[in-house]
């Protein structure tokens, strides 16, 4: 007996101590790993918020605006808030790479924007890796949302490559053969930091990628949102359209203008002057007020959907009171942003136009932009119908297609209520009639810079002082990487 | 006070040097029973084979310390102790035997009576406006000292294996008092005083700056009067009118007051010991202030020959004002400092005045007013800890002891906030139309810490001939979970409803957060203890432990030690250790892929999860590989007593953060890999002399230390990749946090223009924050760690009078200053000090545009010998009803011997993560300083 109680007193710590063991992996409710977090719809749809979160973190915001700051038409008075604005304003892309995000976060803010960008890019990797390897087959909701949810991966991503080449690469069309360093692609998910220790591929590449993604897209996402067919969650997102937007919108850059005025016939409808497909609408500032994912404009092929229940992040940067903004919604807070005398020359208006309720005339009698600071919040347009007329407009007289040139630069003129142009009129004064109209109608949308590139134009200096005019594929004009990240990727080439 | 290099070490050869004064018997010797703890056994003194310090129950006697940590200071050679500031519940930085590691925890493992606590540093950073306001908590502040009878630290790896993947940083066994066999004692101990900073920077007054930014405006070109900040109802007239001292606002003198009442009663079978105690401390800073209760409860009893059981119960209760320092935003000491001396408080209609624009959202106005009111600031923090163990032993045969312990240490911290609709302004958070208008804020946080704890051992005891053998073999389960609950809101009907649930607005992107955090450690474990002809020492260690802290593809790790001593006679032991101990301290989740979700990653209000971090399936514990020699000695027929020790000890596969080039796309920056190794090195001596005996006692004590610490291998990554701050980096062969700063070259008496040193040496002005930072050269001769520190009391006796004098130094660290940087450039928004007002100072210029760069002009030798303690008793013994009766007066921190100009240099910082934590504590901005307090305290046994 007394045996027996020893030997129980013994096993029982032993015995204890195996149940304890079981406890040393840990699956923490908090964070779960890949395996657990993409095996179901629902975990894909997160996946994709967040990626979309980062998308637009910058896609109309930061990237919208670093257009304009770093061309002609835009004047920063008394000093922007943000100094990466005041850096790029000033050209001073150096300082750019060097910035913290503040005296307590020494990341840098161009890290954080390129970081933004692949964090997004790798999350579609993920997703697309999931679908793959069929994580979520089980989820009976997946089989009606498998493509849709490889195409909103497909999308995203080429979307990013297309924001991260233009602004840290030199133009397309630098070299003949675009053989000149684009950025690094991530066509895998990244599973250690060994694999990212590569060179940048060439622009010609980086392009060919996001056009293969793109199509890809095109093909797999649905034309719209169905209820009761895909998850809530997808309202608002990026349609068929979307994908056929950005690849006309990167065919043009590229200016490849046969495919990309194919993808603008789709788009809108092949009859030039009439747009059967988004049309254009009578409301300018409808436009730049529409909110949320029920209410999108019916003349946006794509845009950063807002909330209705929130001033969400991202339109917190043009059009609040928040300090950071240049073209503060608020009376009270002095505008920085000020439309250049140049632009006044370019953009010439008649007295008439509509688009002139888009601009409002400070005390001191210059002027500023309203687009983005007439509501709180709202839907921001990054491709309208508008564009992509303009684009076939520009296409058809370039190809001496005058009389059809002249009636898909006319549906946007009379919208504006400004006289039409009429035939005859010469190739030239009538492509110059085309870039006007681009001017009025796409000012401070951030089509500045990639447009006076895809022309091979000079980016003049505005009104900066002492400043030289700079050719269109200046390495002035490309983003740094920081020392940092070429410390963290030895084979990164900066542009220098 | 200013004081000459020279002198300060004239002083200290001085103190140390006087012949005859020196001495201490390794107080390892728990005086009531001859044994110490050396981790689940306690073993006779004199057989102790690794490196063990004591502070015994004599020394802990009619202490009065602020916490537990604050107990050590000075007092155990290699326990390098320093409050992080002034505030009554700093955390304390412990370091035994210098830093160890980088990335990992740096801080030892604190064991009460047996069983692991909860000492920090917290898992889940805090969230909400509030959140890292004033220091970092120190979770041992709730811990009464009164109730500790001795602590022992095991230092080396001899004797720290046994607590194996948890021992790299030491451990510090702490034991609580207990009733003496049949013995009854009644004790009350009571103290009250006053407390006051130890230092007083100057500031400029209004008319002052004025001047002075008039001055800089000319300097920088510009013609007529400077330009005052913007703010609505202030203007050059106004001004004029103002002279604020903020400063002398919030500081004040603050007090202190402790209550405490043991009760013990023992016989030969049982021991019983309760104890409560109350404090209450008003700290310095007007609004900071901190009661604490505690209770306790203790038994054991031998219920038959063969059974005893025990049980320890401690209920303890804190509750905490917090007030912004350092860099919190808002109005606090830091605002004090910075704010315009010419800003007034209140408007002419008696709304406050905002010192700094309220309109960013989410962060209050910086009034020290409204901080100051309870109606419009209240920063309340409360903990609560319930300690509950229980255990059994059973005598199986003669010599052979089983023990079953269990044990739960539940700690909750709870912190409520509330900012008034007058002091700030909506967040983007709260909604469409409400960011930037007034609204209230109320956030709510409950952050624990549960440790179950249960171990087993069995242990085995044979005496025969010569040979004395103990063996004794165990496992222990620890598991610890940390649950985090935070929610906010904002917008309040009224002052009266602070709770998040009664906010208008919940704010939308960050409404609340949820977190449970799990670790669990299981440990294997062996030692035994082999003595021969009581001459010859022996002890072998092995522990095996597993984490889920550790990669799946090394979860377990074994930690083998031996040690080995030999005893000359009574008067000399010669030791000798080598072993491995490992650093745990590497995070919960830190090894693992894993996905999750942040506030701000949501699109059309959807959620988003997203990869955190790529995981490292390989990331083990950091293994420390440590030599020890030392001697113990007693000359003089134990006059003179103490012990040497020195030691070797290196961190091998030292866990670094490689950081991952952009394009990987996860949101951690880095990834943790066991990559590199460093080293400390060092000597240390403690010695007890009983200087003169009788009727007239005279006895000394010191404690001195010095370790080099050196980083061996980087894994291949650049200094400034080993970084948490941009003037501190890491380089192969030298210290770890080395500052990297441009070297200041004085002042052109022609030009008043700052100068700086290039990288050729060359005087170059200082012109742009660029040119400083090209100029920045790593400074390897000014460290942030001392070259030596310790402690030294003398303690006199004559009679019914008892006189003490304590004091502790730190000779050879530097700190960089950077609240006086903050404080000497013009910037338009912030004061500056006195000291701009001199010619020696660089000439101002308005918005410098190197405002923002540090160089070694903020960078001071911190050097210090500071009067810890001086106290001064008179005790009656043997009177009617009571045993023993004694007044004391007790003046802390009395004075300070130091160059350091800025407010104190024994100071630590307050982090947050390990890397800071380990590299930054030589970096201070606005610390509030230590407090000098003046106590007067009543002892009674009865």
């Amino acid at each position: 007996m007394k045996k027996f109680f020893f030997f129980i007193l013994l096993s029982l710590p032993l015995i204890t101590f195996q149940a304890c063991e079981k406890r040393l992996d840990i699956v923490p409710a908090s964070v779960s790993p890949e395996s657990l977090i993409l095996s179901s719809v629902d975990g894909l749809n997160g996946g994709l918020n967040f990626a979309y979160q980062q998308l637009h973190t910058d896609l109309g915001r930061h990237f919208t605006i670093w257009s304009e700051l770093l061309s002609d038409h835009l004047l920063v008075r008394g000093g922007a808030v943000l100094p990466t604005q005041q850096f790029i304003y000033d050209r001073n892309l150096d300082a750019v790479a060097t910035e913290p995000v503040s005296s307590t976060d020494p990341r840098l803010v161009s890290d954080v924007r390129l970081r933004d960008m692949y964090n997004c890019v790798n999350t579609a990797a993920l997703i697309l890796r999931a679908c793959e390897n069929g994580l979520a087959e089980s989820d009976l909701a997946y089989a009606d949302n498998k493509d849709r949810i490889m195409g909103e991966c497909y999308f995203l991503r080429a979307v990013c490559h297309f924001e991260l080449v233009r602004y840290w690469a030199l133009p397309w069309g630098t070299t003949a053969d675009n053989s000149h360093p684009g950025i690094i692609i991530n066509e895998q998910p990244v599973d250690d930091r060994i694999s990212q220790i590569k060179p940048r591929a060439s622009v010609a590449k980086v392009y060919a990628f996001i056009i293969r993604d793109l199509q890809k897209a095109d093909s797999l996402l649905p034309e719209t949102f169905v209820q009761g067919v895909h998850s809530g969650v997808y309202k608002g997102r990026a349609y068929r359209d979307a994908a056929k937007g950005f690849l006309a919108k990167v065919y043009f850059q590229q200016g490849n203008y046969v495919q990309a005025k194919e993808m603008i016939d789709q788009l809108i409808g092949s009859t030039p002057g009439v747009i059967t497909g988004y049309p254009l609408q009578a409301s300018l500032t409808q436009l730049f007020s529409a909110r949320g994912a029920e209410n999108t404009d019916p003349e946006c092929i794509y845009q950063t959907t807002s909330s209705t229940a929130i001033n969400a992040s991202q339109a917190t940067y043009w059009n609040s009171t928040n300090p950071e903004s240049i073209y503060p919604r608020s009376a009270a807070v002095a505008s920085k942003g000020i439309v250049t005398t140049q632009f006044i020359t370019d953009a010439h208006f008649y007295p008439q136009d509509l688009r002139l309720t888009l601009f409002k005339t400070l005390s001191d009698g210059r002027i500023t932009p309203t687009k983005y600071c007439l509501v709180d919040f709202f839907n921001i347009p990054l491709i309208r119908s508008a564009e992509m007329v303009l684009d076939r407009a520009e296409i058809y007289a370039s190809d001496n297609r005058l009389e059809d040139a002249v009636a898909d630069c006319n549906t946007v003129r009379q919208r504006a209520q400004i006289p039409l142009l009429t035939i005859p009129i010469s190739k030239e004064a009538l492509l110059d009639s085309i870039r006007t109209e681009r001017i009025r109608e796409l000012c401070f949308e951030g089509d500045r810079l990639h447009d006076l590139r895809r022309k091979k134009q000079m980016v003049l200096p505005g009104e900066r002082a002492g400043i030289q005019p700079l050719a269109w594929n200046s390495k002035d004009l490309v983003l740094k990487y920081s020392q940092e990240d070429m410390a963290r990727n030895p084979q990164l080439e900066n542009n220098y | 006070m200013k004081i000459s290099h020279l002198m300060i070490r004239k002083i200290f050869t001085g103190l140390f040097l006087l012949p005859g004064m020196v001495t201490v018997a390794t107080a390892q010797v728990d005086a009531d029973s001859l044994l110490v703890q050396a981790g689940y056994r306690k073993i006779p003194a004199i057989y102790v084979a690794g490196s063990i310090a004591s502070l015994g129950s004599r020394a802990m006697e009619n202490l009065v310390v602020p916490n537990l940590k604050a107990a050590m200071q000075g007092k155990m050679a290699g326990v390098h102790t320093v409050q992080a500031n002034g505030m009554p519940s700093a955390e304390v930085a412990v370091r035994v035997r210098g830093t160890g590691s980088i990335y990992g925890e740096t801080e030892p493992l604190y064991v009460i009576d047996g069983i692991p606590v909860y000492a920090g540093p917290r898992e889940i950073a805090p969230e909400g406006i509030g959140g890292n306001w004033g220091a970092v908590f120190n979770p041992l502040s709730d811990i009464n000292p009164m109730d500790i009878a001795s602590i022992q630290v095991l230092k080396d790896a001899g004797a720290a294996a046994i607590y194996g993947a948890r021992g790299a940083n030491g451990v510090i066994l702490i034991t609580t008092k207990n009733a003496r066999p049949n013995k009854s004692d009644v004790r009350l101990d009571y103290y009250t005083g006053i407390t006051q900073t130890t230092n007083r920077v100057r500031l400029l007054n209004g008319p002052d700056y004025l001047r002075l930014l008039d001055q800089a405006w000319q300097n920088s070109g510009q013609t007529g009067e400077g330009p005052l900040p913007a703010v609505e109802g202030f203007n050059r007239a106004t001004a004029t009118g103002v002279n604020s001292d903020h400063l002398s606002q919030v500081l004040g003198q603050g007090n202190v007051q402790q209550l405490s009442l043991s009760a013990s009663s023992g016989t030969a079978k049982s021991a019983f010991y309760f104890s409560g105690s109350y404090r209450k401390e008003a700290g310095v800073l007007t609004g900071n202030d901190l009661t604490r209760y505690t209770g306790k409860v203790k038994f054991t009893n031998q219920l038959t020959s063969k059974l005893s059981i025990n049980a320890n119960i401690g209920m303890n209760y804190s509750e905490y004002f917090n007030m912004p320092v350092g860099r919190s935003e808002g109005g606090g000491f830091g605002a004090a400092q910075r704010n315009l001396p010419v800003f007034p408080w209140y408007h002419p209609n008696g709304t406050y005045f905002y010192a700094s624009d309220p309109a960013v959202y989410h962060l209050p106005g910086s009034n020290i007013m409204s901080f100051m009111s309870k109606n419009d600031y209240d920063n309340e923090e409360q903990t609560k800890r319930v300690f509950v163990a229980a255990g059994l032993g059973y005598k199986v045969m003669k010599g052979l002891e089983l023990r079953v312990d269990a044990a739960m240490d539940q700690y909750y911290h709870t912190r409520r906030d509330y900012t008034s609709k007058r002091l700030r302004y909506g967040s983007v958070g709260s909604g469409t139309g409400r960011e930037g208008t007034p609204l209230a804020y109320a956030g709510y946080e409950k952050y624990s810490e549960n440790v179950y704890n249960l171990l087993a051992t069995l242990s085995y005891k044979k005496i025969k001939g010569a040979h004395n053998l103990s063996v004794l073999g165990g496992f222990e389960v620890y598991y610890n979970d940390n649950p985090y609950f935070f929610a906010e809101g904002e917008g309040f009907v009224s002052d009266f409803l602070r709770q998040p649930a009664a906010a208008a607005y919940r704010n939308q992107i960050t409404p609340e957060a949820l977190v449970t955090n799990v670790n669990v450690v299981t440990g294997y474990f062996a030692t035994a203890d082999y003595v021969f002809k009581e001459r010859y020492l022996l002890n072998a260690t092995v522990r095996v432990d597993a984490s889920s802290r550790f990669g799946a593809d090394n979860k377990y790790q074994v930690f083998p030690a031996l040690s080995a001593g030999y005893i000359f006679s009574g008067a000399l032991k010669l030791r000798a250790s080598y072993g491995w101990t490992g650093n745990y301290g590497i995070g919960n989740y830190s090894s693992l892929e894993r996905w999750g979700i942040s506030p701000s990653s949501r699109y059309l209000l959807q959620a988003g999860v997203h990869a955190l971090g790529l995981g490292s399936p390989s990331l083990k514990p950091e293994k420390q590989e440590q030599i020890n020699i030392g001697a113990d000695f007693s000359l003089l027929k134990d006059r003179i007593s103490g012990s040497l020790d020195i030691y070797n000890r290196t961190t091998k596969d030292m866990i670094l953060l490689f950081p991952v080039p952009l394009s990987s796309g996860v949101k951690e920056p880095g990834l943790l890999l066991n990559g590199g190794a460093m080293r400390n090195r060092g000597i240390e001596l403690n010695i007890a002399s009983k200087n003169v005996q009788g009727v007239f006692t005279w006895n000394t004590e010191l404690s001195i230390a010095h370790n080099q610490n050196k980083i061996s291998d980087l894994g291949g990554l650049s200094p400034d990749q080993v970084s948490a701050h941009k003037n501190i980096v890491n380089y192969t062969g030298h210290a770890a946090g080395v500052y990297y700063l441009a070297e200041y070259a004085g002042v052109d008496p022609a030009t008043g223009q700052e100068l700086i040193y290039d990288r050729d040496r060359k005087v170059v002005p200082a012109i742009s924050a660029a040119r400083i930072d090209s100029a920045r050269i790593p400074h390897f001769n000014k460290p942030s760690a001392p070259k030596f520190f310790g402690g030294l009391n003398n303690i006199f006796r004559y009679k019914n009078f008892d006189l003490s004098a304590f004091i502790t130094f730190s000779y050879g660290n530097y700190l960089l200053d950077e609240g006086e940087r903050e404080l000497s450039y013009l910037k338009g928004k912030n004061n500056l000090l006195a000291t701009a007002t001199q010619v020696s100072f660089p000439k101002l210029r308005y918005n410098d545009p190197v405002a923002g760069s540090n160089t070694t002009r903020f960078l001071h030798d911190a050097s210090y010998l500071r009067m810890k303690n001086l106290t001064l008793g008179y005790a009656i013994k043997k009177m009617k009803l009571l045993k023993e009766a004694r007044i004391y007066l007790t003046a802390q921190n009395l004075f300070t011997v130091t160059r350091f100009p800025g407010w104190d240099p024994e100071v630590a910082g307050s982090y947050l993560t390990n890397a800071e934590r380990s590299l930054n504590q030589g970096i201070t901005y606005m610390d509030l300083p230590q407090v000098r307090s003046f106590v007067a305290g009543i002892n009674v046994k009865l």
